[in-house]
């Protein structure tokens, strides 16, 4: 379980999150939307440690994020996986070499002749073409290489799967095609997964729970069923998908 | 006041970066292959640079030298001469310039990009430490390729020197015949010793520059444009302290002139 407590954060003067606290259950599929630049994937670099709140604390299957721990935030890191916005793949690495990274970082396969059926597995798993292992991420359509970057991230087989805007850039079949893998994921390991988006179709489609965040406040915590009926305007507007740029 | 914090920061930083790499590489984590693949990128592909700027230093140097001694009629002087200024001094500052505009430059640019497009903490979440994984083969890389690049460069400006001797009538053979009247082991000494300290130095601002970048393309160009700009301070401020070093031993001990 992910217990994000009272969570506070500021850039400079402008407060982003403000006492956020919520759950992610185990095996649950949680979205958390919002409109852009409100801190959501600010939110998930506080969950894997990439940066420190100001005040509350938040907890990783019971232990405690601190980097000011290295030790402590390894082992948090250990248990999650996180995919980026944008695919992040080291561009001097062939799509094996990037998938194979975190294996080999990690140490998950003693057998260096496992690693290629490994990361083909992976390939697999995200519906991409095999053919392409031997090429360089700059060689691949954008959305390929966030096909890589989720591949890369399951194949360290982590307990948590947090995904940052995973539909951004993506075009309606690759939208469909992740939705299905994220359905996967919870039916087949019980992956828990946190989604920070503001594509309210997939989260709708693929969510348990949703949280809604406006203002730095979490303004809507609940089922997508809920989530269909709230009068909460900012949920109004998601619904009605209007008044984004008010 | 904020750019005098920003400054000693950043020099903080730059240090601390510099120590980690070698706390790393006593603990034997350089990834040696990773290095010489790192060398051919950043070193190699500068080679043709080095030795066309060596080859102009060696003329200028050789030229300016000639017109100064001409009034005192000792042109026979003008192969040590020439010689001992560029190995000394001209010679390590103008091509660890260049080397910082090119290597410095495209690593900075490189590894700003990395971190700006969150390569580096990807790194990081898989479990692997960016400093291990990607600074320190590129500290060694630049480290190894300036430091030999600055010799290849420093051998090439005395031919430049030799060559264009003969273009102002000065016979090529007299230029090298006098060359050990002048320049000592010391010279040598010094000119390998500014080397290596200017690759380092060169290796540790521009990775340093890159690591620290934020902000996207924006700041990968600031990290791009101040990595120029700390390059050329600190060459120009070690070139002044190594010479001074020089000079020093020079009293104290007889050594190190010219």
């Amino acid at each position: 379980m992910i217990v994000v407590s009272k969570i506070t954060k500021s850039f400079g003067s402008r407060l982003v999150l403000d006492d956020i606290s919520f759950e992610a259950r185990p095996g649950e599929s949680l979205f958390i939307l919002g409109k852009s630049g409100v801190g959501k994937s600010v939110l998930l670099k506080l969950i894997v440690g990439l940066i420190a709140s100001d005040q509350g604390s938040i907890s990783v299957g019971g232990q405690k994020v601190d980097v000011e721990n290295p030790g402590l935030l390894a082992q948090v890191r250990r248990k999650c996986g996180l995919v980026f916005q944008f695919p992040a793949l080291l561009d001097s690495a062939t799509v094996f070499e990037n998938i194979a990274f975190g294996l080999r970082a990690r140490g998950l396969v003693e057998d260096p002749n496992l690693i290629e059926p490994r990361v083909i597995e992976q390939m697999r798993t995200v519906d991409l073409d095999t053919s392409f292992l031997n090429s360089y991420p700059n060689q691949l359509s954008y959305v390929a290489q966030k096909k890589v970057s989720i591949a890369r991230t399951l194949a360290v087989s982590p307990d948590y799967l947090l995904f940052d805007e995973p539909t951004t850039g993506m075009d309606p079949v690759a939208t469909a095609v992740l939705n299905e893998l994220l359905k996967k994921l919870k039916r087949e390991l019980n992956v828990t997964t946190i989604v920070v988006s503001h594509d309210i179709k997939s989260a709708l489609a693929c969510a348990d729970r949703l949280i809604l965040i406006d203002h730095g406040k979490i303004v809507f915590d609940g089922e997508p069923k809920n989530f269909k009926s709230s009068n909460v305007p900012l949920a109004i507007d998601f619904r009605e998908g209007v008044s984004l740029g008010k | 006041m904020e750019n005098s914090r920003k400054w000693v920061k950043s020099f903080g930083g730059m240090i601390l970066l510099f120590l980690q790499c070698l706390s790393l590489t006593f603990k034997g984590k350089t990834r040696w292959k990773e290095v010489i693949e790192q060398i051919f990128q950043v070193g190699v592909r500068s080679l043709g640079m080095t030795i066309t700027a060596g080859l102009f230093v060696g003329a200028i140097m050789a030229l300016q030298i000639d017109i100064q001694l001409k009034d005192f009629g000792a042109e026979s002087f003008l192969g040590g001469l020439s010689t001992s200024t560029t190995l000394r001094n001209v010679g390590p500052v103008l091509i660890a310039f260049l080397l910082s505009g090119k290597v410095g430059a495209y690593t900075s640019a490189e590894l700003g990009t990395m971190e700006v497009t969150e390569q580096l903490n990807a790194i990081k979440l898989l479990g692997a430490d960016p400093i291990e994984y990607i600074i320190l083969p590129r500290i060694w890389a630049v480290v190894i390729s300036s430091f030999l690049l600055l010799i290849v460069g420093l051998m090439v400006t005395i031919f430049g020197g030799v060559m264009f001797a003969e273009v102002i009538g000065v016979n090529a053979l007299s230029y090298v015949e006098n060359i050990p009247r002048i320049v000592t082991e010391w010279s040598i000494v010094l000119s390998v010793v500014k080397s290596f300290v200017f690759g380092v130095l060169i290796a540790v601002i521009s990775c340093y520059k890159g690591y620290s970048a934020r902000g996207g393309s924006v700041g990968v160009g600031a990290a791009v444009q101040s990595c120029a700009v700390t390059n050329l301070m600190f060459i120009i401020l070690f070139d002044f302290l190594l010479s001074m070093t020089a000079s020093v031993f020079q009293d104290l001990f007889g050594v190190g002139y010219l």
